[in-house]
């Protein structure tokens, strides 16, 4: 059985439902309406991005449904992303971040998880400075406020 | 069936998804060092990353007057965002959350549960027992691995709680190797039997306070079977301190800091099996078995004699409590000695002179007979038992120490800089006496 969602820029996929039913939000539409052939439209997201979803939902496709006890545990979690997943992140940030809202839109945890990993790992190592120049973000602080901060939270770097 | 298009955002300042990348700069043995650096990147980011570097909760009745019931939904909320928590204080009737601490907040060391009445003993029981090492299934490996429990606390304060002896035994069972400092107040229902439980399994202990913890009794003390029967020679007390019962605290080696004020203070004719002076015995006995005591608070009734002769023992052959000499020191601190006890040792031997210096020096080798230079006759023992730094006797209104009763006093206590006290009547000559002395005295 196949679905057909449809893409901001009015693009149709066909999708099996295994693969369309990755997303929590389109398994709980299809199981609120029932068998249907009408088109799904995801008006938020962009059919650049929904290929992209879609190539990961069908690599994922028997992919064993997480628990959500398990998942909910921060610490059950690992830093390590299969090497398909870090391949296929391997994309321009402004892509990233469209995967990331789109993977919260369309609720798919395992692919939110893999996109904020790979956001942690750019966060990580870096100075203050260096992250707002990654991200491209301004320092919107006054000298004395980030005087003030860096010293509350010294503690944390001399861990 | 369209569903409703969420608006668009930054994914960097999304408090959900800054949710989910927060467990991932955690994940080395949750250093908080990349939170820090997030926190100082900009406004937004500051504000989103921040409560996740708390490190202090304190929460009493006041900041949740007007929506008690939904306390714990947003209790679970706000721990799930501190990670970094090491204290936490809740003075509430609705602390189900409790459970879900460990899991939230695994760094918290320190917990005070105060003023919590209503809630049954059972979730107690069930909190202590949830600390339990590997009773969490979902306890992240490396820690079953480690052996620890799941939350190591190293201070806890309960007062005016309903906890049952049985909460007192969970806690012994999962706390025996993290707890430092213990202070039960106003709990009612605790007995003897619970408290030992906690006493024969917390081998770290360095302070225990229990106030108005009317189901007590000096019983907790000793159970030894010569106070009872030894009613007048102090000698035989001491030489029968055997290692079995001087175990009964396991904590024997490092408490530092013990406050029974409230034991035993009822009128004599409401002891039932001890007697005012046998129940000083039985508090006199347990504190010569511990050596590293420095401050304690105790009520004497009727006891002038007994305090006259101090908590020191004589003439053991015991050699452990030497080490300590070297660190009493000044504290004017009252009962927070335990807080500002880090003093250097410069500081220490300057502030004190330590007539025994010179045997410590000697490594504790040597026999006690033997030692070059004695300053007095006290000093000539072996002095086995604490050399209180602090001391606050309460009870019956007892007599003036002048004359020799001083001096023999000052002598008992050599290591005493405070003296507070609501049963020596403190005259003039006192004071000047015990100020000569180096004891700093203070009439409650």
């Amino acid at each position: 059985m196949t679905v057909i969602l449809v893409s901001s820029d009015n693009q149709d996929f066909k999708v099996d439902k295994e693969v369309a039913e990755r997303s929590i939000l389109i398994k709980n539409m299809l199981e609120d309406v029932g068998e249907s052939d009408s088109p799904i439209p995801l008006p938020n997201v962009t059919s650049a991005v929904l290929t992209k979803v879609i190539e990961y939902c069908e690599h994922h496709r028997n992919d064993p449904v997480q628990v959500p006890e398990e998942t909910d545990d921060p610490r059950k979690r690992s830093n390590d992303i299969e090497e398909w997943d870090m391949k296929f992140m391997q994309v321009d940030q402004e892509m990233l971040f469209e995967i990331i809202l789109a993977a919260n839109y369309l609720d798919i945890k395992p692919l939110l998880d893999v996109g904020c990993k790979t956001v942690a790992n750019i966060i990580k190592g870096k100075t203050p400075e260096e992250i707002r120049k990654a991200f491209n973000i301004v320092n919107d602080f006054t000298p004395e406020e980030e005087a003030q901060i860096k010293k509350e939270n010294e503690w944390a770097e001399d861990r | 069936m369209s569903p409703r298009p969420p608006h668009r955002f930054d994914p960097l300042i999304h408090p959900d998804i800054v949710d989910n990348i927060i467990p991932y700069l955690l994940l080395i043995d949750y250093n908080p060092r990349f939170l820090a650096r997030a926190a100082l990147v900009c406004k937004s980011w500051n504000t989103l990353y921040t409560p996740f570097l708390w490190r202090n909760i304190k929460i009493d009745n006041n900041n949740f007057a007007t929506v008690p019931e939904s306390l714990q939904g947003m209790m679970i909320d706000l721990l799930g965002k501190t990670p970094q928590l090491t204290s936490f204080s809740i003075a509430h009737n609705k602390t189900d959350f409790l459970v879900a601490l460990p899991m939230l907040c695994p760094g918290v060391r320190e917990l005070a549960i105060v003023y919590c009445g209503l809630i049954p003993p059972s979730v107690f029981s069930r909190f202590f027992q949830s600390l339990a090492v590997g009773s969490h299934n979902n306890q992240p490996q490396q820690q079953q691995q480690r052996g620890r429990a799941s939350l190591q606390l190293e201070r806890l304060h309960l007062c005016e709680c309903n906890l049952e002896d049985r909460s007192l035994e969970h806690l012994a069972s999962s706390l025996a190797s993290t707890l430092l400092h213990l202070r039960i107040l106003k709990c009612s229902v605790v007995t003897d039997s619970g408290l030992k439980a906690v006493l024969q399994r917390c081998h770290r202990l360095e302070s225990l306070v229990l106030l108005d913890v009317i189901g007590l009794t000096p019983a907790i003390m000793t159970d030894d079977t010569d106070v009872n029967n030894n009613n007048t020679d102090l000698g035989t007390t001491l030489l029968t301190t055997d290692q079995e019962e001087r175990q009964k605290w396991a904590c024997y080696k490092t408490l530092k800091h013990l406050d029974i004020r409230n034991l035993g203070l009822q009128p004599p004719e409401i002891f039932l099996e001890d007697s005012p002076n046998r129940a000083f015995r039985r508090i006199r006995q347990r504190i010569r078995m511990l050596p590293a005591l420095e401050q304690l608070a105790v009520c004497v009734w009727d006891a002038d004699e007994e305090l006259l002769q101090g908590f020191m023992g004589v003439e053991e052959k015991d050699q452990g409590h030497q080490a300590r000499q070297l660190t009493i020191g000044e504290n004017g601190e009252g009962e927070v000695v335990n807080e500002n006890a880090n003093q250097t040792d410069a500081e220490v031997t300057a502030a004190v002179p330590i007539p025994t210096t010179d045997s410590v020096a000697g490594g504790g080798a040597e026999s006690p007979h033997h030692r070059p230079h004695q300053h007095n006759d006290q000093e000539a023992k072996t002095l086995v038992g604490p050399r209180l730094r602090t001391l606050t006797i309460w009870g019956q209104q007892g007599k003036t120490f002048i004359g020799s009763d001083l001096d023999r006093f000052v002598r008992n206590y050599p290591g005493l800089r405070e003296l507070n006290t609501s049963t020596v009547v403190l005259s003039k000559e006192t004071v000047d006496r015990l100020r000569e002395a180096g004891i700093e005295a203070l009439s409650e």
